[in-house]
């Protein structure tokens, strides 16, 4: 029994030690947690028209014939681009040779270079709104269109389409 | 009396030959101490959330751009006095802005929403001696005059003495 006594208080310190060491790993446990949170913004460019369908009205003011005739009407266009370097550009797919439709910016927000009047008389594509650098505005759009044809009473349709491309 | 109740016994230690068969050598005994120490614990559901900003969250004409997150949780385990949870992320220089509510919290009240940065901030109130959860909604926003890039934080959830 002495001995049995003698060898459990030999081992006392340790098992002691071994206790502390329980009660300080349980008393330190984690009160930490981690997360990763990953944000990624991807370029994007947003174009919306106030008018998918822009009915013009015939307007009193002609223009220098007085045998054109003339009609007009307004869509506020709106951007957002957080892209470097954009530009809205602008065609008609169904120009006609007998008139010309005219286009003019007003009430232009947001920082931007952008061409105060351009004519749409062909197919081709033009530059509208220059430097969409990380921005977003907006800005009205007149259209105007003039025809030579003075017997021109027949409905005429334009599909103007604006299209964000780099600069 | 007492020749009655020696009768008894003695009658007892004849019909029971077990009891007469068995004898006590030793005995021993010992202690068994149950100690509960101060456990406090916080986990998150998930270690990974990810969130991206595209076309989708953004409106023509609106600089802001806006995308949210709920698809992990908070746990905790707490068995001391009154404790609270806040939050704080790795990235002294974000590019973007992210903030972090806690929805729901089963215990406790949830603080109003943190807008993450390298200095802890409160993000659950009151709690103790209680196993909970809540939902974890980040929000993050950008600006279109921000540009794009992306923005890696790693969120820390610490409970501390209120």
């Amino acid at each position: 029994m002495k001995q049995i006594i003698r060898i459990l208080a030999g081992r006392l310190p340790r098992f002691s030690g071994f206790l502390i060491l329980s009660s300080a790993t349980l008393l330190s446990q984690p009160s930490v947690s981690n997360q990763v949170v990953t944000l990624e913004v991807l370029e994007l460019n947003k174009i919306f028209l106030s008018k998918d369908f822009l009915s013009l009205d015939p307007v009193a003011v002609l223009e220098s014939s007085a045998e054109r005739s003339a009609v007009s009407g307004r869509a506020r266009l709106v951007w957002t681009s957080n892209g470097g370097a954009r530009k809205i550009s602008i065609a008609s797919k169904l120009a006609s040779p007998s008139c010309l439709v005219r286009v003019d910016l007003t009430a232009v927000r947001g920082s931007t270079a952008a061409k105060n009047r351009l004519e749409l008389d062909d197919a081709s594509t033009q530059d509208f709104i220059h430097g969409l650098s990380k921005s977003a505005g907006s800005c009205e759009v007149v259209f105007l269109v003039v025809t030579n044809d003075p017997e021109w009473v027949r409905p005429h349709i334009h599909a103007v389409v604006y299209t964000v491309t780099s600069s | 009396m007492k020749l009655r109740l020696l009768i008894s016994a003695a009658i007892l230690l004849l019909l029971c030959p077990q009891a007469r068969s068995q004898a006590i050598y030793a005995t021993s005994s010992h202690t068994v101490t149950v100690v509960v120490s101060t456990i406090t614990l916080v986990q998150v559901s998930s270690g990974v959330v990810g969130l991206t900003i595209s076309g989708a969250n953004a409106l023509a004409g609106q600089d802001l751009m806006t995308v949210s997150n709920e698809a992990t949780n908070l746990l905790w385990g707490i068995n001391s006095g009154l404790k609270k949870v806040v939050v704080n992320s790795s990235v002294a220089t974000p590019l973007f802005t992210l903030k972090l509510a806690a929805l729901s919290p089963s215990q406790g009240t949830a603080a109003p929403q943190v807008t993450l940065s390298t200095t802890a901030t409160d993000l659950l109130l009151n709690v103790g001696r209680s196993s909970g959860n809540c939902v974890l909604q980040y929000t993050a926003e950008a600006l279109a005059s921000q540009g794009t890039g992306t923005d890696a934080h790693t969120i820390t959830f610490t409970v501390q003495n209120q």
